[in-house]
């Protein structure tokens, strides 16, 4: 870790993330600090989600190293991870289909009854829409609704680092407002948020920094409030038809 | 003397890899010389029994992969056959166990077809279940099987007319089967039937796609099975004369079972170690006593755990390690620098619209229409319509969840569409080819109708060399017809594919150990080298490193240039500008955009839909 | 015998498949394989509860222990049985599954085949081939103090063996769909990669889902273990009932195992006093022929895909 390295947040070093012996992105070296939205922007198929599943622990890193709170992550195991505050939720929700919405985030719930119950209201009062809905089993839930539970489950640990792998994905715009805000107040309580996004729009609504990738890396790291629509337009254009 | 030391290279090469087996061989041929006291014939003469019976399930286990679990309800099915028809009739042995493998193997049709296409454990309940009906029916219908007592007084064999006595004659007789079996279970399981059997077991996707026939391989290799069952109950009716229900207990399949997986499941001297060796076990422990079965099962679970290859596997593996050091690897050939791919001076291929001036506009050969899919309420694709002509590359795009991947499973036949119809169609010119409609067909079909596919990641059985794929892929290229039905260009030997792919240098590497953009190559080579009609390319460029892209595009227009039709899925655009003549692009299950490259790549619904708004200008 | 005895003596048999079948569901449903051996363990416990009767019976006739415990001697040995072979499972799992997990299901299968052998063959060699009485569940004799009619002991017998049962499938039910462990069980199976990102220890999950398949399995051993006396060679035909059950019901699906079990009873129990019992057991094999043609998703399983 150097000087600049980010020691109560996340910090990748060098990283090169990819399958077996193949990388899919090199050389990758930034950090994000508690409170911060950090989107990762780019078109599909580069390696977001790969990123976010090698921070999380399910596939192992080709080399370099990734520091949460000073610490290394890589000889941890998923399990361990999420002991130490990571959150994740998938693309695509993947609830647990046959349970039921309250079982869904029970089971992602600390230990004790009464802390349970307590981040229950808590995530019903972030989502209210999931409330009417507690005793459903959770495939009757619409995209929107699976896409709230997803991330309410995520939450019910208190995660202090929250990976989110396109949330907005196939939702309807109402619903993205709804959702957007709750990330936004979830960053407000301190939680470290990596965002992987394809949409410019949502990625300046929300974000402090958004980080450009192209097939190589970081193509460029830019700030959101002093990033516009237009500046993100023509760097993805240089390499949209490159 | 260049020609001698070849001729000893290849003595030991073949002393090498085969030794083994032919010491196991070599071990039973002299068995009977070596024991030829009337107890130790007799145990030998049950071994050569025991093992025909595993090799016949060698076929459906060892081979298919299906848990058959009747293989002792078929040697029971041929032991009472024999058995009443010894009684009944004075037939001569030949005829007998012609029936005693016939009716076996008639019962194994009539369950196979209902049944084979099942999971594992459903397909291990019927015939479980299957078991448990026939055990039952030799217990309780004593009008033809005698009952619990079962059958008995089976004696006199003649064979061809000539008395075979009990003992050193019977053996020979046992022995011969055993013999002519081991023969045919090696006639089909040999060099690349082996590689087949490997790619259906295994790897069913693969074998699919290249036009291997599933479903048929397993029906006659349960019925082949079925069939060694049958003869091996038929033997053990004369060497027993009587036939109980006990042939027809759960045991049967369970010590052959052990047998096959402890020997080993795919090799024939395998088969003969395990039948030789658990058969001589309680003989040699006998203070084992009532505890075999125990020493059975611990050896199973030992083997399975331990040494999945079986121990003739494990002998085989120190065999060869042993040998190396005294026969080292011949030199390969000295990698000869694969000939470059000729630099591409114009990166953008010539328009579709020049090449057409030069030939008569062709009618198309892929049409879809209306195809749609649902999953779970989910619309995964609507309305998706096609149309590929000859020599077209068309570009399929789309962000996440757009179904791309379902628009190729339902070209592919991994997917059954629920609305809508392809049609695949030859050219005119003389030879008027119907109209056929591929939407219902099953993925080998396909393959064979001139379709081919790649696979994002292509998965090879472990036991399959480069090389080896290859040739299957060859092998298999006659049945593969093409629609254009234009077979100017002869297929291309091994080495020449692997030249032009530059996998030469990996010829003789098992294809799992490849890293992936290798295997991706190796997947390319494989569903080019047959000169298909139609490729289906599942994001060819993803994950690819920058410098194996030229070669992909040049294998790509040359295919094209001959006439094959090209869909391909990907994400990569520059990749795509450089190759593709058009571009289609879809958006949450709907085609949004259709044109040339840059017309769809500029237009707004196609930005909108991965960004949420138009980029550039 | 009348409708009523009929009905009584399906439910009892029936409990007890039912309950040979849960064990059977439960591992098919967190680690996807077949437990060829399920039925052997049933066995198991049978012989258990065989041997703890025999140490039982050597106890003072006087001694206060013998007093409190005479009348319901199968119910006080339930939770040690259902201890000892939930621990023994979770032993086995590190044997016949763990190491096997990343090879093909077909492996796992045939390594339970071989414990299966090695499980029959032991009680083959310890216990002998002939079939031995376990504890009933409530002694009559001892009944007899408390009530001036004694109820027969065939019924009272069934009627413990329903009890019984039906305790442990309401406790099992609300093990798994009200406690926060029987739901952590149920994500780990469903997900486990998504369990796993939520916390959820997924191998603890595994090896506490062998530990209660196994004691089910047990249990159900020590409820036919004095009606139905226990013979080394049973437990194939428990576990071929268990695995029909299982098809019947729908692959995976509880409640559906449970009415899998329930009609395999009444088709031997019925179907077998109308004709003979053989015959009962080739219509039901049949039966279950003509179910995996037709509709291999049984009862309440999703319409499977065949595979390719």
């Amino acid at each position: 870790m150097t000087e600049n390295s980010i020691k109560d947040g996340l910090q990748l070093c060098s990283l090169t993330i990819g399958h077996r012996d193949h990388a899919l992105l090199s050389d990758l070296s930034f950090g994000l600090k508690p409170g911060e939205i950090f989107t990762l922007l780019s078109a599909n198929g580069i390696g977001k989600t790969t990123l976010l599943r090698t921070i999380l622990g399910e596939i192992p890193a080709l080399s370099g190293e990734i520091f949460w709170q000073g610490h290394a992550l890589s000889p941890l195991p998923t399990e361990k991870r999420h002991k130490r505050g990571l959150g994740y939720c998938p693309e695509g929700r993947r609830p647990f289909a046959a349970m039921t919405v309250q079982d869904n985030l029970d089971v992602a719930g600390p230990p004790t009854r009464k802390e349970r119950s307590q981040k229950l209201e808590e995530i019903f009062a972030l989502f209210p829409a999931l409330q009417p809905h507690r005793r459903r089993q959770a495939w009757q839930l619409s995209g929107g609704q699976q896409q709230m539970l997803a991330l309410g489950r995520a939450l019910m640990s208190s995660p202090r680092l929250l990976l989110l792998d396109e949330p907005c994905q196939g939702l309807a715009p109402v619903i993205i407002e709804d959702l957007m805000a709750a990330i936004r107040k979830i960053a407000a309580s301190g939680c470290a948020i990596l965002l992987a996004e394809q949409d410019i729009m949502r990625s300046l609504t929300l974000a402090d920094h958004i980080c450009l990738l192209n097939r190589h890396g970081v193509q460029q790291i830019l700030e959101g409030a002093t990033c516009t629509a237009e500046i993100l337009e023509n760097l993805i254009a240089k390499t949209w038809q490159a | 003397m260049i020609l001698k030391s070849l001729f000893f290279l290849h003595l030991a090469k073949i002393f090498k890899t085969k030794g083994a087996a032919l010491v196991i061989f070599a071990i039973i041929g002299c068995w009977p010389f070596l024991f030829h006291d009337p107890y130790s014939l007799r145990l030998f003469t049950l071994a050569g029994i025991q093992i025909l019976l595993v090799l016949g399930y060698q076929l459906i286990f060892g081979h298919i992969g299906a848990l058959s679990l009747a293989q002792g309800c078929f040697f029971g099915l041929g032991a009472y056959m024999a058995g009443i028809l010894a009684r009944q009739t004075g037939l001569d042995f030949t005829v007998i166990a012609v029936c005693a493998i016939v009716f076996p193997g008639l019962v194994a049709a009539c369950i196979a077809i209902p049944v084979l296409r099942l999971e594992t454990h459903y397909f291990a309940l019927a015939t479980l279940a299957l078991s448990q009906m026939v055990l039952i029916l030799g217990l309780e219908w004593q009008a033809v099987t005698g009952g619990a007592n079962g059958l008995s007084g089976i004696i006199g064999l003649n064979f061809f007319g000539w008395p075979v006595s009990r003992g050193a004659p019977f053996a020979w007789l046992v022995w011969l089967a055993v013999g002519l079996g081991a023969w045919l279970v090696w006639l089909m399981t040999r060099g690349s039937h082996r590689h087949r059997l490997a790619l259906i077991r295994e790897t069913p996707l693969m074998a699919s796609a290249m036009g291997l026939d599933r479903d048929k391989m397993r029906f006659w290799f349960f019925l082949a099975s079925a069939g060694f069952a049958g003869l091996a109950g038929a033997f053990h009716v004369y060497s027993q004369t009587v036939v109980s229900p006990a042939v027809l207990h759960f045991d049967v399949l369970v010590t052959c079972l052990a047998m096959t997986v402890i020997g080993g499941q795919t090799r024939i001297a395998g088969a003969f170690l395990g039948g030789l060796l658990l058969l001589h076990l309680p003989e040699w422990f006998r203070f084992l006593e009532g505890w075999a079965l125990f020493a059975y099962g611990l050896a199973l679970l030992l083997v399975i755990l331990l040494a999945p290859e079986g121990i003739f596997g494990l002998f085989e593996c120190g065999w060869r390690r042993f040998w190396r050091s005294f026969f080292p690897e011949p030199e390969q050939f000295s990698d000869q620098p694969a000939p470059s791919v000729k630099a591409q001076n114009d990166p953008q291929r010539p328009a579709v619209s020049a090449r057409a001036q030069a030939t008569v506009p062709e009618k198309p050969i892929l049409t879809v229409e209306h195809l749609c899919k649902n999953y779970g309420g989910v619309q995964a694709l609507q309305d998706f319509a096609l149309t590929l002509t000859p020599g077209e590359i068309v570009g399929l795009i789309g962000p996440n969840g757009s179904g791309k991947t379902t628009a190729i499973n339902l070209l592919s036949g991994l997917e059954k569409a629920d609305q809508g119809a392809i049609h695949v169609q030859g050219p005119d010119g003389g030879r008027n080819k119907p109209r056929i409609e591929m939407t219902k067909m099953a993925p080998f079909q396909r393959a064979r109708l001139g379709l081919q596919r790649s696979f994002q990641t292509p998965e090879f059985p472990k036991s399959l060399t480069v090389k080896d794929c290859l040739t299957v892929t060859l092998q298999q290229a006659p049945s593969l017809s093409t629609i254009t039905g234009d077979r100017s260009k002869p297929p291309e030997t091994i080495d020449a594919c692997l030249d032009s792919f530059q996998l030469r240098a990996y010829r003789d590497h098992l294809c799992h150990t490849l890293p992936l953009p290798l295997i991706r190559r190796l997947d390319l080579a494989r569903a080019l080298s047959v000169t298909p009609s139609l490729l289906l390319l599942d994001e060819p460029a993803a994950g690819l490193p920058a410098q194996d892209l030229p070669l992909l595009s040049f294998h790509l227009r040359r295919a094209a240039d001959q006439g094959c039709a090209i869909l391909i899925v990907e994400h990569g655009m520059a990749f795509l500008t450089a190759i593709t003549d058009r571009l289609l692009c879809l958006d949450q299950g709907r085609l949004i955009a259709a044109g040339t490259v840059t017309e769809v790549l500029q237009s707004s619904p196609v930005q909108q839909a991965y960004f949420g708004r138009k980029i550039s200008s | 015998m009348d409708a009523a005895q009929l009905l009584f003596n399906t439910l009892a048999l029936g409990s007890a498949y039912a309950l040979a079948a849960l064990g059977f569901v439960l591992i098919l449903n967190s680690v996807g394989t077949v437990n060829f051996a399920q039925g052997d363990l049933v066995v198991a416990g049978g012989y258990l509860s065989v041997t703890l009767l025999s140490v039982f019976s050597t106890l003072d006739g006087q001694s206060l222990l013998y007093t409190l415990f005479a009348p319901f001697p199968g119910i006080l040995f339930l939770p040690i049985i259902m201890g000892i072979m939930g621990v023994l499972g979770a032993l086995l799992s590190l044997v016949i599954y763990f190491p096997l997990r990343s090879r093909p299901v077909v492996t796992v299968f045939v390594s339970t085949i071989a414990l299966s052998i090695i499980l029959r063959s032991s009680f083959q060699n310890l216990f002998g081939g002939a079939p031995q009485a376990g504890p009933p569940l409530l002694d009559m004799d001892h009944w007899a103090y408390f009530s001036e009619i004694p109820p027969s002991q065939m019924d009272s017998q069934s009627f413990g063996v329903i009890l019984v049962t039906g305790l442990l499938m309401t406790a099992l039910h609300l093990l798994l769909t009200k406690s926060h462990l029987g739901k952590r069980l149920r994500a780990a199976a469903q997900d486990p990669a998504m369990a796993r990102a939520i916390g959820i220890p997924v191998h603890k999950m595994f090896l506490l889902s062998f530990a209660l398949a196994t004691a089910l399995a047990a249990t159900a051993g020590l409820l036919l273990s004095n009606r139905y006396f226990v013979t080394p060679d049973e437990g194939a035909v428990l576990m071929l009932k268990a695995y029909i059950a299982v098809t019947i019901g729908g692959w995976g699906h509880l409640g559906g195992a449970v009415v899998g079990a329930l009609l395999i009873a009444s088709f031997e129990i019925i179907f077998g006093s109308v004709t003979s019992q053989p015959l009962a057991e080739i219509a039901l094999y049949l039966f279950v022929l003509g179910l995996l043609f037709f509709r291999p998703q049984g009862l309440f399983g999703e319409a499977l895909g065949r595979r390719a």
